[in-house]
């Protein structure tokens, strides 16, 4: 190889160096981070100056997210948060949206609410660490809806709450973001 | 992609000494070595990497009995051992031909629910039984929400000279994103030595509930 072989094929190596470097990027674990990507939540369907988020043919709101007391556990009688924890509860608003006769998806309810704090910190809806909590309502994620909800969290004290996110497994990587309104 | 060259067809020939060639070929030669060498350490490097990166490895953070351990995706805090040769399981008596070892803890997730990959108890001698799975040991199993701690005892069966020296309580987790090559954290929490016990000692456990307070309870 002389001197010219490098001069005179330089632009070629470069190209060469360029190539492989791209290959690596696009094949570098692209099945990983393909998988990744579309298994969990990643794509927000922001809300609207209405509070509106949209996924597929279904919109949700945020109503209000206040702190109880306690929840009914379906018997007559009540659960309460112990001591260093706190329960939350998201008033949920569902839609769908108006769509010619006989074009209605199935009815799927095949979602589920969670809580974000500022922390980053991810709550299911449920709050299945207290006992004789009751299963959460069942969310509408496609189909016609017009549903009030309201969903528990149980968190620790101090958590803040940023975003009521829900999601269905079906449709990742979107999700409806529904941000919670920053308390003075 | 190569242009036809003069100079080419000499040197592929056999040039004597001195000729013009000659010249032109030391430094081809001595750019294959320096490639080779460098294709020799850089495969070397790499067959090293894991020992001399350590955070390719699996993370192991150490902590006593009364700390609140994190590792990756799971806090806990040991709160007690207990042994027993018999267990108390739902109603259920359980005899064993080893002991019965209770570890009552508290485990929470850090970000989000998370469940500990596998909990073992490692023995003096390096050997490591992993919790019973003849015991109920829901709380090793179900997921547990961020900084939302749960308490409640989980169950290994021994053999008896297993007790012989000190354990060491063993969080393996997983962590499920996009970083497939994130090391695997561990929790190693040492218990140091734990009483055989006498004949009909019933082990019970304590029932899975909230930590009162939480982590800074």
């Amino acid at each position: 190889m002389t001197r010219g072989w490098w001069r005179t094929n330089r632009a070629w190596l470069v190209a060469l160096v360029v190539a492989l470097g791209l290959l690596g990027l696009v094949t570098w674990r692209a099945e990983a981070v393909q998988a990744w990507w579309t298994t969990q939540p990643h794509r927000a369907a922001a809300a609207d100056a209405d509070g509106w988020a949209r996924v597929g043919d279904v919109s949700y709101r945020l109503v209000g997210l206040e702190e109880v007391g306690a929840l009914d556990d379906g018997f007559g009688g009540t659960v309460e948060a112990p001591d260093g924890y706190a329960l939350l509860a998201a008033d949920l608003s569902a839609r769908s949206q108006d769509r010619p006769p006989g074009s209605e998806a199935e009815t799927s309810f095949s979602c589920a609410a969670e809580l974000r704090d500022t922390a980053g910190r991810t709550y299911a809806a449920g709050a299945s660490a207290l006992d004789g909590v009751p299963f959460p309502e069942p969310l509408t994620c496609a189909g016609p809806v017009s549903a009030r909800v309201t969903q528990y969290f149980l968190v620790p004290d101090g958590a803040v709450p940023a975003e009521v996110r829900v999601v269905d497994r079906t449709l990742l990587p979107a999700y409806w973001s529904l941000p919670v309104p920053a308390t003075g | 992609m190569t242009r036809e060259h003069p100079a080419g067809a000499a040197a592929a020939g056999a040039p004597a000494a001195g000729a013009p060639d000659a010249g032109r070929r030391r430094p081809a030669t001595a750019v294959t070595v320096l490639l080779v060498v460098v294709a020799v350490l850089v495969g070397a490097a790499v067959a090293r990497v894991d020992a001399w990166w350590p955070v390719l490895t699996a993370t192991t953070t150490h902590g006593e009995a009364g700390e609140v351990v994190t590792a990756g995706p799971v806090r806990v805090r040991v709160d007690g051992v207990r042994t027993g040769s018999v267990l108390a399981d739902g109603g259920e008596m359980l005899t064993t031909g080893g002991v019965w070892v209770g570890v009552d803890l508290a485990l929470s997730g850090t970000v989000d629910d998370a469940v500990p990959a596998v909990l073992e108890l490692r023995d003096a001698r390096g050997r490591d039984y992993a919790a019973s799975t003849r015991a109920g040991n829901l709380l090793a199993s179900v997921p547990h929400a961020a900084d939302v701690p749960e308490g409640g005892t989980v169950l290994f069966e021994l053999p008896a000279e297993a007790l012989a020296g000190d354990l060491v309580l063993r969080v393996l987790t997983e962590v499920h994103d996009a970083d497939v090559d994130r090391p695997q954290a561990v929790a190693e929490i040492a218990l140091g030595s734990a009483r055989p016990p006498a004949a009909d000692v019933v082990l019970e456990p304590a029932e899975d509930a909230l930590v009162p307070g939480g982590w800074d309870g």
